[in-house]
């Protein structure tokens, strides 16, 4: 193994006056200077779009700056390519995996050794030994169940995220960046997680953690880089102790936008959100009957499941990832079929339906996997739309013309820039490829789009504010309690905690393809009894 | 480009560039009855270039036009002679028809699979063509050889299911009209359907088109037999309007060649239509100076092959001088 040496302040990353400039013409950086310092965790804060992620590939050598310096040791270098800054001892993790789906999670981590340019040579069968006793022993030792020779893609998200963050501690780094490479573990892995980035700090590395989630900036941040809008806003030397110290990290944030509302409806330092009482009305809206759904590879994944929603309320469902939720989901839209088991949808048994006759009846779902499942983001925002719109009721928009029945564009274009508006996407033209909004505007853009049409009954809501900024998770969360007060009713699934019991008025645990749990009252939760179901362990 | 490369190839086969380029045009589009031919001969690509575009817009597949347009054919040729004692347009009508609809059952062969199975309908489609050609050549050898001359080709369309000509002493005919009408149809469908916008959704994203709920198999059922249709109508023009006879060298790869016409006229039933009329004047060009001069007949296929290759660069020039990269190539 390749040893780097480690000591003191050798570590130090500075970026000078750096600007990126994108091919799209959009601004990223704005000359930026800033210093990361070693042995410490550096928290690089923003909202989506400030340009937390364009500094971190910057420092990863994965992109070019359009002007200014990096500095390494007070030494200016110049990325040949992300590999080259791999073997000056920088490494990334993002917010998605990028991981070989084909290989095994071995090959992965051979695959990352050889760019490391720890591999030499052929002698592939040799290293595959050597590397798998090695890596083995180093992810037991981190206490992390993981089967090194499955196939990445038979992993549920949170593993894949996993390995990704291991190879990088493995692989012995100076430099760790992880771009919200928390936003797919469970508070328990990311806990371990922690623990091991605090011994990392402690040997003197310097580590860049980039998140959202404002509670982990308290948790795990010695220092804060506040972005906003490509610039450098505000940079605290202190870890942030106090509520008025966060608070003014937040405003930092959202100095750009009229950000007072939300302060005085501050969920950071209110804890009010837990005594909430479901209100209860009898008429249900989902009944599952003993439902049995296979997985990817033909292994049960749900076993029997029992569910009921009621109308009017908001059914949390927590869990730990790759316990049934994505094929119980599935089962209920209608892209995976059930093996057995009975699925009433107001009334219908809905089982064996297809997709659109079940999203014409009222039931509509919106997918974690935002730019693989729920836009077509080649497309324009106007096409992406207009496809749902016609796809669910074809009679509205729809002109006669010769005898012929043509798409009324007109028509369509108007009530989409209505919708747009009211959702408060922030959007170039209608015409503009929908993949070039910035992430929360997509998410913002999929809910117009699957909300905008009126005759929903039930959301089935996969993740839906994961990796978003606060203002927008906030706007959606109160769009979902404002439908439920409408008479809508959700199945919100979500691996934050938090989110869980802030908005739903019962939480369901799944474990193993079962509901393991049920409380009927959110406010009366002990997180730490409800972790403990998510695990299995009672 | 592609005139520098054909002069190229004139100054390879022992003919001065000049005079060949001029010949070429000539026979392709220089007098009115060249370019009538020409007209002629682009309709088959043209009706399946035309038809691809519509699975190829969805991501489907269809490789197969080349077997649906023989099993059109084959259709139009069955009908013809068992329908022909029938009074004038009962048989032309009934026979064009059925060609269209064997065309789409064929292609909905590996529509099925895919749907059913989750075949890779390329493969299939592709497959298929060869037990079409086959089968037409079971047929032509068998049950329906011109028991007059004993060739392998089909007893002569009788004249009550032959396409009229429109004009005196051309092979133009009313199914030429038809095809070419399609053309503008073909072109309000894609752009002001719901249908176009479903398989552009479909196309774009197959996994969000699933969970989004549009119904891919519907999708793909449709395009497929769209596409199946029209390649069998393109055996029907070219049985009952331009041959009268089924033989075996009824198609020069217009099947193949239709897929890349669909790419090159950019999925878009203008471009189509003018690419097409290109390809069949490099057809006609070729096969008329090969015929007058000692050129070999593959000629008109190194060119034919060159138009990709063409189109693509100077696309990317244009580009480039424009200063534009939204094509994506």
């Amino acid at each position: 193994m390749m040893i780097i040496s480690v000591s003191g302040d050798d570590l130090h990353i500075g970026v000078e006056n750096i600007r990126k400039i994108y091919e799209n013409g959009v601004i990223a950086l704005d000359n930026v200077t800033a210093e990361f310092k070693s042995g410490c965790i550096n928290c690089l804060l923003g909202e989506n779009g400030a340009g937390k992620s364009t500094l971190a590939k910057l420092i990863a050598g994965v992109i070019r700056p359009t002007a200014g310096k990096i500095r390494l040791n007070g030494k200016e270098i110049r990325f040949r390519d992300s590999q080259h800054a791999l073997r000056l001892g920088i490494g990334i993790v993002y917010q998605y995996p990028t991981l070989f789906e084909e290989l095994t999670v071995l090959e992965n981590i051979i695959v990352f050794n050889n760019a490391l340019g720890k591999v030499k040579g052929f002698h592939i069968r040799n290293t595959l030994e050597i590397e798998s006793r090695e890596f083995e022993k180093f992810v037991k030792e981190t206490g992390f169940n993981i089967d090194i020779n499955k196939k990445v893609f038979s992993l549920p998200a949170n593993e894949k995220q996993l390995i990704e963050i291991l190879r990088l501690f493995y692989a012995n780094l100076n430099v760790i960046i992880l771009d919200e490479a928390t936003s797919m573990l469970t508070p328990l892995e990311t806990e371990k997680v922690f623990k091991m980035l605090f011994k990392l700090r402690d040997e003197g590395r310097n580590i860049i953690y980039i998140t959202h989630k404002l509670l982990e900036v308290r948790q795990v941040c010695d220092r804060v880089i506040v972005l906003s809008r490509g610039r450098v806003v505000y940079v605290a030397e202190e870890k942030p102790e106090t509520a008025e110290e966060m608070n003014k990290i937040i405003q930092h944030m959202f100095e750009t936008h009229n950000i007072r509302k939300y302060l005085l409806e501050n969920k950071f330092t209110q804890n009010n959100h837990y005594l909430r009482t479901a209100e209860k009305n009898n008429a249900e809206i989902l009944k599952i009957k003993e439902l049995y759904v296979l997985g990817d590879y033909g292994e049960l994944k749900v076993k029997g499941l029992n569910l009921v929603i009621n109308k009017n309320e908001i059914v949390g469902l927590a869990g730990i990832m790759g316990h049934g939720q994505r094929e119980l989901i599935e089962a209920i839209v209608g892209i995976r079929k059930a093996v057995s088991g009975e699925i009433f949808f107001s009334g219908h048994n809905i089982v064996s339906w297809p997709i659109d006759a079940r999203l014409k009846q009222g039931l509509v779902y919106i997918p974690a996997e935002r730019l693989k499942r729920a836009i077509a983001g080649e497309l324009s925002i106007l096409e992406d739309i207009s496809a749902y719109w016609l796809n669910i009721s074809p009679f509205d928009f729809i002109k006669k013309f010769f005898g012929l029945s043509l798409v009324d564009y007109s028509k369509l274009r108007s009530q989409i820039t209505d919708i747009l508006k009211r959702f408060n996407v922030v959007y170039q033209g209608i015409e503009a490829p929908v993949k070039h909004l910035s992430g929360g505007n997509i998410q913002k853009h999929i809910l117009a789009k699957i909300l905008g049409r009126g005759n929903i009954k039930l959301i089935i809501a996969e993740e839906p504010t994961a990796g978003l900024d606060f203002k927008t998770t906030n706007e959606i969360r109160s769009l979902l309690k404002d439908l439920k007060e409408n008479g809508t009713s959700i199945l919100l699934i979500s691996s934050d905690l938090q989110e869980l019991l802030e908005i739903s008025d019962r939480l369901l645990v799944m474990f193993d393809g079962k509901i393991v749990k049920e409380y009927a009252n959110v406010s009366s939760i002990d997180v730490v009894e409800l972790s403990k179901y998510m695990m299995g362990l009672r | 480009m592609l005139i520098l490369s054909m002069a190229i190839i004139f100054e390879l086969s022992d003919l001065r560039w000049n005079e060949g380029l001029k010949l070429m045009f000539y026979y392709s589009y220089g007098s009115p009855a060249f370019l009538f031919e020409t007209f002629l001969r682009s309709v088959p690509l043209l009706l399946i270039s035309i038809g691809l575009i519509f699975p190829f817009i969805a991501g489907v597949w269809n490789i197969g036009a080349e077997g649906q347009f023989y099993i059109g054919a084959i259709m139009a040729t069955a009908t013809a002679l068992l329908l022909g004692e029938l009074p004038f347009p009962i048989p032309l009508i009934v026979a064009t028809l059925s060609s269209c609809l064997g065309g789409a059952l064929y292609a909905l062969i590996p529509a099925f699979l895919r749907v059913k199975y989750d075949i890779n309908e390329l493969l299939t489609s592709l497959m298929l063509n060869f037990v079409a050609y086959y089968f037409l050549s079971y047929l032509l050898f068998g049950p329906l050889k011109n028991p007059m001359t004993q060739f392998p080709e089909t007893s002569p369309i009788p004249l009550s299911s032959r396409a009229p000509a429109l004009i005196p002493n051309t092979r133009f005919n009313i199914l030429t009209i038809l095809a070419f009408v399609i053309v503008p149809i073909t072109y309000i469908s894609l752009t002001r359907t719901k249908f176009a916008v479903l398989i552009r959704y479909m196309g774009a994203n197959l996994e969000a088109a699933l969970c989004m709920g549009i119904n891919i198999n519907k999708l793909i059922y449709t395009t497929m037999a769209l596409s199946g249709a029209l390649a069998g109508f393109a055996g029907a023009h070219e049985v009952l309007g331009v041959l009268y006879a089924l033989r075996m060298g009824i198609s020069m790869n217009y099947g193949y060649v239709g897929i890349g016409l669909a790419y090159f006229g950019n999925l878009n039933p203008l471009g189509v239509f003018l690419v097409s009329l290109l390809a069949a004047g490099i057809i006609n060009g070729t096969l008329m100076l090969s015929f007058f001069y000692n050129i070999p007949v593959g000629v008109y296929q190194v060119l034919l092959g060159a138009i990709p290759l063409f189109v693509i660069v100077s696309r990317r020039i244009t580009c480039r001088v424009l200063n534009k990269s939204n094509l994506g190539i």
